[in-house]
C-alpha cells in the first residue's frame, strides 16, 4: 500500500498549497446553498404543496447539500490532467516510470479528495443542519450512502477517465470537457433530483452510467431505496466500473500505440 | 543447440550489450497550414496531412558500461530516438532491445531499470518542493531508505541544492529545476540512464560537477549512459564514442577523436584586447571580424597549429583574453551529411 498511500500524500500537498482557493471555494459554495434555499423556499410556498416530485422542502435542501459534498468526494482532474499531458507532450515523463499512469492518478487524486472532503464538506453539513434544516436519515441510510459514495468515487474516476481517452486522438480536448461537465452536471442529478423528470427521461437515465455517481448516493442516504434496493444499486456501480476499466485498458493500450509525445 | 556468446571486449571478458537498435523506423502523420487567418480558417475544414519520417532504418549498439553521446541538429530524430528506447514510443518497424526488454511491450518491468530526463520537461511536481516528488519515487522504485537517504544527499550537496529542493517547483530557476530533475533519473540507481539534453539551463560550474558525477557513476556502478546535447563541451568531456544522426538515419557512429580529427579542421579564436591593435596576419588565418578592441580569427588546422597561434598572439599584441572554440556540431555534421 505503500504506492498508494504515497501518491494520496502528493495529492494532499499539491491540495494544501491553494489556500485562498479553498477559502473561496467554501465561501462560493455555503452562497449557493443559502441562494438555493431561498429560491426553493419561494417555490414551495407559492405552489403550496408540502411535497413536489417526492420532496418535502426539508429534503429537497439535503439532497443538495449531500449532492455537493458527493461532487466534491467524487471529483477529478483526469481530464483535464491527461488531455494537457497529452497535448504538451509531458506524459511520457509518468510513463517513463514504473506506474500505470491511471492507478497513480487515482490514488493521487483520493488524497485530495479527502483533504478538501474534511475542509469543505465539514462547514456545509453543519451549516446545513443547523440554519437549514438538514436532514439526520439514521444511521443505516448513512452506512449505504457512504458505500455507495466510496462506489460513486471510483466509478467517477472510471468514467472521467475513459472520456479522457479521446485526448489522445483530439489535440484540442476543452470542447468535450466543458460539454462533458454540462452534461454531467444534469445527467448525475447535481442540479437537481432526478425525478423531477419525465417518466421517459427518468428510464433513459438509468440505462447510463451518470446517476449512479450523484443521484444514486444521495437517494440512498434519503432512504428512498431500502437496504436491498441500496445494494442493488450498488452492484450496478461495481458493473459499470468493471465495464469501464475493461474498456479503458483496451484503448489505453490502442492509444499507446499512437502516441507521439510531440515537442522537444 | 548453438549457442551464442556476446562478444569479448579487449580485455577478453565477456562484454554485455546494454541496448541493441535495428532497422528502426517510426513515421507519424501531422497536419501543416500556411501562416494567416484565411488559412487557419481553411485549415479547419480541409486539413493537409504530411507524413513525417522521424527515424529511418537506424541501428545501433552500446555497451555496458559505456557513454554514449548522441548528437545531432534540432528536429534530427535525436528526442524519438530516446523515446522508443524508453518504451514510450512504439515504432513503425524494427526492434529495439535493451537490458534484454523489449521497451514498448514490457514498459513497467523495463523502466524500473533506467532512468530518463526529457531536457527541460518537468519530472517533478509542480506546486510542491521537489522533496516530495522524491519522497514518492522512493515508494514509486521501493528504493530502501537508507539507500535513498545516502544517495539523495550525496547528489545534493555535488549539485549544491540544499535549500533548492525545499522550494516551490515553479518558483526555481530552468537550472535549478534542471538540477532536480537529473535527481529523479539517478535517485533509484538505474543500470541504464538517458539523459535528453541535461544541462539545459544549467551554469559552468553546476555543468563541470553534473559531468563529473555522471562519470564518477559511470565508473563506481558501471552505470551505462546514451546523453543527447547541443553542448559539444558535454560530449567531449564524457564521451568516447558518438552517434550522429541527421533526418533520422544515422550518419556517423564511432569514437569521438576519430571525428575530430577526420572533420574539425578548423578552430575559431576570439581575442579581446587592451588597446587598439595593430594589424594582425599570419598564415593559415583568416579574420573573421575585427574592431579595435577585438578580433575573431579563423584558424586553418592543416596549415597552423593552435599553440602557435596565441604565442603569436601574446608575444606581439596587448591581449586581454583569448577564447578559442570548436566550429559547432551542426558544422561538423554538415561536413559529414556533405561526403
Amino acid at each position: 500500500m505503500s504506492f498508494e498511500l504515497g501518491a494520496a500524500k502528493l495529492g494532499i500537498k499539491e491540495a494544501a498549497v491553494w489556500k485562498f482557493d479553498m477559502l473561496v471555494w467554501i465561501i462560493i459554495s455555503l452562497v449557493s446553498l443559502g441562494t438555493y434555499y431561498l429560491l426553493w423556499t419561494a417555490v414551495y410556498g407559492f405552489s403550496g404543496q408540502g411535497v413536489i416530485a417526492g420532496y418535502s422542502l426539508r429534503e429537497l435542501i439535503t439532497y443538495f447539500v449531500l449532492s455537493e459534498i458527493v461532487q466534491t468526494l467524487t471529483w477529478t482532474s483526469i481530464i483535464m490532467d491527461l488531455s494537457q499531458k497529452i497535448r504538451r507532450g509531458t506524459l511520457i515523463t509518468q510513463l517513463a516510470r514504473p506506474i500505470n499512469f491511471l492507478y497513480y492518478h487515482f490514488w493521487m487524486n483520493f488524497g485530495s479528495r479527502g483533504l478538501q472532503f474534511l475542509i469543505y464538506c465539514i462547514p456545509m453539513v453543519l451549516i446545513g443542519a443547523l440554519l437549514f434544516g438538514m436532514k439526520f436519515t439514521g444511521w443505516t441510510n448513512l452506512a449505504l450512502f457512504s458505500a455507495s459514495a466510496g462506489l460513486a468515487m471510483v466509478l467517477n474516476f472510471a468514467l472521467s477517465a475513459f472520456i479522457a481517452l479521446g485526448a489522445f486522438w483530439l489535440t484540442s480536448y476543452h470542447g468535450i470537457r466543458w460539454a462533458y461537465m454540462g452534461l454531467f452536471s444534469i445527467f448525475s442529478g447535481f442540479i437537481f433530483p432526478l425525478t423531477f423528470f419525465p417518466q421517459f427521461w427518468q428510464k433513459v437515465f438509468s440505462f447510463l452510467p451518470f446517476q449512479y455517481i450523484i443521484f444514486v448516493p444521495v437517494q440512498t442516504y434519503l432512504g428512498k431505496y431500502g437496504i436491498f434496493g441500496a445494494l442493488g444499486n450498488m452492484l450496478i456501480q461495481i458493473v459499470w466500473i468493471i465495464i469501464l476499466m475493461t474498456a479503458i485498458s483496451f484503448i489505453w493500450r490502442r492509444a499507446m500505440k499512437s502516441f507521439t509525445a510531440p515537442g522537444g | 543447440m548453438l549457442l551464442i556468446y556476446p562478444p569479448a571486449n579487449n580485455f577478453g571478458e565477456a562484454m554485455a550489450i546494454a541496448i541493441e537498435v535495428r532497422n528502426l523506423k517510426k513515421t507519424f502523420r501531422t497536419h501543416t497550414r500556411e501562416a494567416g487567418l484565411l488559412e487557419a480558417f481553411k485549415s479547419l475544414l480541409f486539413r493537409k496531412y504530411k507524413t513525417v519520417t522521424a527515424l529511418d532504418k537506424v541501428s545501433f549498439k552500446a555497451d555496458e558500461g559505456e557513454i554514449l553521446g548522441l548528437i545531432g541538429p534540432n528536429g534530427a530524430g535525436k528526442s524519438t530516438l530516446i523515446k522508443a528506447m524508453c518504451g514510450t514510443l512504439f515504432p513503425t518497424s524494427g526492434t529495439i532491445n535493451c537490458l534484454g526488454f523489449e521497451p514498448w511491450r514490457q514498459r513497467i518491468k523495463y523502466v524500473k531499470n533506467i532512468g530518463v530526463v526529457f531536457g527541460p520537461k518537468p519530472l517533478l511536481w509542480w506546486d510542491i518542493p521537489a522533496i516530495d516528488t522524491f519522497e514518492f519515487l522512493r515508494e514509486v522504485y521501493e528504493i530502501p531508505e537508507k539507500d535513498f537517504k545516502k544517495r539523495l544527499n550525496r547528489m545534493i550537496e555535488i549539485l549544491g541544492i540544499e535549500n533548492v529542493t525545499k522550494t516551490p517547483v515553479r518558483d526555481l530557476s530552468l537550472g535549478e529545476r534542471m538540477k532536480c530533475n537529473l535527481v529523479c533519473a539517478l535517485l533509484h540507481n538505474p543500470k541504464l540512464v538517458f539523459l535528453d539534453e541535461p544541462t539545459i539551463g544549467v551554469d559552468i560550474i553546476a555543468k563541470e560537477r553534473i559531468r563529473k558525477f555522471i562519470r564518477d557513476l559511470n565508473r563506481e556502478e558501471g552505470t551505462t549512459f546514451v546523453i543527447t546535447t547541443h553542448d559539444m563541451s558535454d560530449i567531449e568531456n564524457l564521451c568516447k564514442r558518438i552517434v550522429i544522426i541527421n533526418k533520422g538515419a544515422i550518419v556517423y557512429d564511432g569514437l569521438l577523436s576519430k571525428i575530430k580529427q577526420k572533420y574539425i579542421k578548423t578552430k575559431h579564436l576570439n581575442v579581446k584586447f587592451s588597446e587598439p591593435h595593430k594589424k594582425f596576419t599570419l598564415n593559415g588565418c583568416k579574420i573573421e571580424s575585427e574592431n579595435e578592441y577585438e578580433l575573431t580569427i579563423e584558424a586553418n588546422l592543416k596549415k597552423i597549429q593552435i599553440g602557435d597561434v596565441t604565442t603569436y598572439l601574446l608575444k606581439n599584441f596587448k591581449v586581454a583574453d583569448i577564447t578559442i572554440t570548436d566550429p559547432p556540431i551542426e558544422e561538423v555534421i554538415k561536413e559529414i551529411y556533405k561526403k
